[in-house]
Parts: C-alpha cells; sequence; structure tokens
C-alpha cells in the first residue's frame, strides 16, 4: 500500500440485507490473500455488529470497532463522518500498516451513499427477499454504489422474488457499473464480491498469500 | 459584527458543521432513560442548568480564554488550558465527546480558512501533545476567523444546547418545533452564561453537574445506546 493508508471499503444497505454477514465472509478470504485488515461498524443501537465481528473469530478482536451513530446512521456515513474518520485514523495509527479498512454502515433506507471523504470504494448490499422491486426503484444506493451485492438469491423461490426480472431492472439502473447476485450464505458466496473488490479497489488480481 | 465576520459566525456555529457533534447526547440519552416522564418543560430546565453550572464555568469559560490565547498566539496557554480543561471532566465519556469533536473541528480548520495557529493546533492535537477539547478549538478557530471573543463563546454555548436539544429530538421526546421554541426560551440563558464565561481564570474552570455527569459515566455501560456519549 502507498503511504496514504488503507484502501477504505464501505458497506451499505437496508436492516438486514446482509452487510455483516458480507464482512464476516470477506474476512478469511482477505487473511487468506495475506493482506491486512480492521473493520469499524456502525450499529443503529449500541455496539452489537462490532460484537459479532469480534466474536467471530474471523479477525483480531482489537481490530474491530463500533462507532454509535446517534440514530442517524446516513449522517455517519455522508452528512458528517467525522466519528468514522476520527475512528479509521485511530485503527491505522494503533494497528496499521493495514491494506483494508472495512466500513460497515448501519441499516439504512435505499438513499444512503458514502461520503467519498470517508471511503474510496462502496459496496451496496441488497436482500431479494425484502422485495424484487427493490432495483427497480432506483435508490441511491442501487444506482451509484461502486459494487451492488443482491444477497440471499436462494431465497427467491420462497418468497415469489422474480430473480430474472431483478437481474434486468439492475442491469437497467447501472448500466455501467458490476453487480453480482450471490447468497452470502452458501460456499463461496462472497468469491466473486472478493474478486471484484481486488481488481476495483486494489487494482489487482486477488493476491496469492 | 461585519458581514465577512458575520459568514464566518453563521459557519461556526451552523448545526451541519462536520465535527461529529451529532453522535453524542452529553449523557441525556441515560438521563432521559432514567426520566421517562420529562418532557419540554424539564428538558428546558437541564439544558439551562447545564449551560448555567457546567459549560459556562467550563467549556464556555474555556473557549474565551483560548480565544484570548491564540489572539496572542501564546500556545503555552493554550496547552495549559486544553490541559485544565481535560482534567476537569470529570468522566471518560465527557472528555471523549469533548476531545473527538475538538480534533474534527481542528482537522477542518484549514477549510474554513482559519489562519496559521490553527493548523498549529492541528498538529498538536494530532501528535498527542493536546488533549483538544471543542471548547479550545473553538477558541483557537474563532480568534482565526476574526470572530470577537464574546461571539466565540457565544457560539460554544449555544452549540452545546443546539446538540442536547437535537439529541433529545433524535430520541423522541421532543418535536423540531418545540426544540426550536426552547431554544429561543433558552435565548436569555445563553446570554448570561456567556458573560458569566467571559469572566473565567484559566484557575476557576470547573463544572458542578453531578446528575447529568452521573448519567454520563453510565452511559457506556448501559446495554442499548444510539449516542456515543
Amino acid at each position: 500500500m502507498s503511504g496514504r493508508g488503507a484502501v477504505r471499503v464501505g458497506v451499505g444497505g437496508p436492516v438486514g440485507s446482509g452487510k455483516t454477514q458480507l464482512v464476516e465472509a470477506l474476512l478469511p478470504l482477505i487473511e487468506a490473500a495475506g493482506l491486512r485488515t480492521a473493520v469499524i461498524t456502525n450499529d443503529l443501537v449500541t455496539v452489537e455488529d462490532a460484537e459479532r465481528v469480534r466474536r467471530s473469530g474471523l479477525i483480531d478482536p482489537a481490530l474491530v470497532v463500533g462507532v454509535e451513530t446517534g440514530a442517524c446512521p446516513h449522517t455517519a456515513i455522508r452528512e458528517d463522518p467525522s466519528m468514522n474518520q476520527a475512528a479509521a485514523l485511530r485503527l491505522e495509527e494503533d494497528h496499521g500498516p493495514l491494506d483494508l479498512l472495512l466500513l460497515e454502515s448501519g441499516g439504512d433506507n435505499l438513499a444512503a451513499t458514502f461520503s467519498p471523504e470517508l471511503v474510496d470504494y462502496w459496496i451496496y448490499v441488497i436482500d431479494t427477499a425484502a422485495g424484487d422491486d427493490i432495483p427497480r426503484k432506483g435508490g441511491l444506493g442501487v444506482l451509484q454504489a461502486d459494487l451492488l451485492v443482491v444477497n440471499k438469491i436462494d431465497l427467491a423461490p420462497h418468497v415469489g422474488a422474480d430473480l430474472d426480472r431483478m437481474r434486468a431492472d439492475v442491469a437497467r439502473a447501472r448500466p455501467a457499473r458490476p453487480s453480482l447476485f450471490t447468497s452470502l450464505r452458501g460456499p463461496g458466496g462472497a468469491d466473486h464480491v472478493f474478486e471484484e473488490l481486488c481488481r476495483s479497489a486494489l487494482f489487482q488480481d486477488v493476491p496469492q498469500a | 459584527m461585519d458581514e465577512r465576520r458575520l459568514q464566518a459566525a453563521l459557519q461556526l456555529a451552523d448545526g451541519a458543521l462536520p465535527i461529529g457533534r451529532f453522535a453524542h447526547s452529553y449523557g441525556l440519552e441515560a438521563w432521559l432513560e432514567a426520566n421517562p416522564e420529562a418532557g419540554p418543560e424539564e428538558l428546558r430546565e437541564l439544558v439551562g442548568v447545564t449551560l448555567a453550572c457546567s459549560v459556562a464555568t467550563l467549556d464556555g469559560a474555556a473557549a474565551g480564554l483560548a480565544h484570548e490565547a491564540a489572539a496572542r498566539a501564546d500556545l503555552e496557554e493554550l496547552g495549559a488550558i486544553d490541559a485544565a480543561l481535560r482534567a476537569r471532566k470529570l468522566s471518560e465519556p465527557a472528555r471523549q465527546a469533548s476531545e473527538l469533536c475538538g480534533g474534527r473541528l481542528a482537522a477542518l480548520a484549514a477549510e474554513l480558512d482559519a489562519g496559521d495557529l490553527a493548523e498549529e493546533a492541528r498538529a498538536r492535537i494530532a501528535g498527542g501533545d493536546w488533549p483538544g477539547n471543542l471548547a479550545v478549538v473553538e477558541g483557537v478557530v474563532g480568534a482565526g476567523l476574526g470572530l470577537e471573543r464574546e461571539a466565540t463563546v457565544l457560539i460554544a454555548v449555544r452549540g452545546h444546547a443546539l446538540a442536547m436539544l437535537s439529541a433529545a429530538v433524535r430520541l423522541g421526546r421532543l418535536g423540531t418545533a418545540r426544540a426550536q421554541a426552547l431554544l429561543r426560551e433558552l435565548a436569555p440563558v445563553i446570554q448570561r452564561s456567556t458573560r458569566n464565561a467571559l469572566g473565567i481564570e484559566r484557575e476557576q474552570l470547573r463544572s458542578t453537574l453531578p446528575e447529568l455527569d452521573v448519567h454520563a459515566a453510565r452511559h457506556p455501560a448501559r446495554d442499548a445506546r444510539l449516542f456515543i456519549t
């Protein structure tokens, strides 16, 4: 990495879409690639997601920081990212150098975006089971994220979600930006996400440790 | 106040200034939980008492002292004010709220064109030489922007009231229109607190607000919380 510090990657999306699940799925891949990472979580209430990641056994608990957001998850990643910037600086000072810093937003609505002063790259996660019309609604997260992850596609037949329609809507909403349909719970569910992250955020192939 | 100074004052006082204030309730979240019946009247009393007994005599006074020291570029005195302020903040959440926001305002100072001394303050805070309390940075930035001492202190005092009322709104205990009405009703307290703050020396800095201090200290131990402090 350059002297600029870790590449900061935001993970946003509605409540329950699988943001923490994505972070947990990425951590072993990042470690296997020999990259050093830390995690900041923004919970709606208290620091439950931070505790979940710390207890996961996937990362040194000292490398996970929870930031409360005063009931304003979108403010903490967009209008006033100060507290997350402070947490990122602290992590890099105490544990650097890091290659990647994953910053998970609190669950928010479809209009959430990350400040370019906070992250270099951001992923937006939506849930197939939360409604197959979400891509068609064209919220800012769906439209502007560097990478869109449509999670829980295994649930589509159980909730009556039309995946073909979702794929068509996603293609229309994001003609020039990558999107991945996956089930993060399944084996290898985050592999393509990690490959895309390496290619587009780290500007390299998946490193072989 | 000329137009340039007025614009600078409005910018420093703007609730949208990105220094992280929105993430702190200053003990209010825990206090409201312990006082489930508290409504607008009780909130007005609490904020008023906070301004009179804590903000005026501690943060507001420190902002005024820092403005004075900054005006004569006295870095040694600024460091002493910052250390004295830290020593008088009783709980870790109180120190955390003040220093996190102060550090961010110092980092933002260059964007506000707040001058060389503000940049020196930023470097000393980033280097760990100064704690970087918000009030001290407000004093330095206020002086750097050419604001008068009284205006800078008023911004610091009013900013605390605004932050508490905003937290109460987000905790669902106050409507937005009522919050504005309370801010207007608190105007005499804000003015009186500003005047009192301007007469306090470094050795006289103090805070006597045990009830809110206790709730602020309890805040990190709560199972469910929306705010950092």
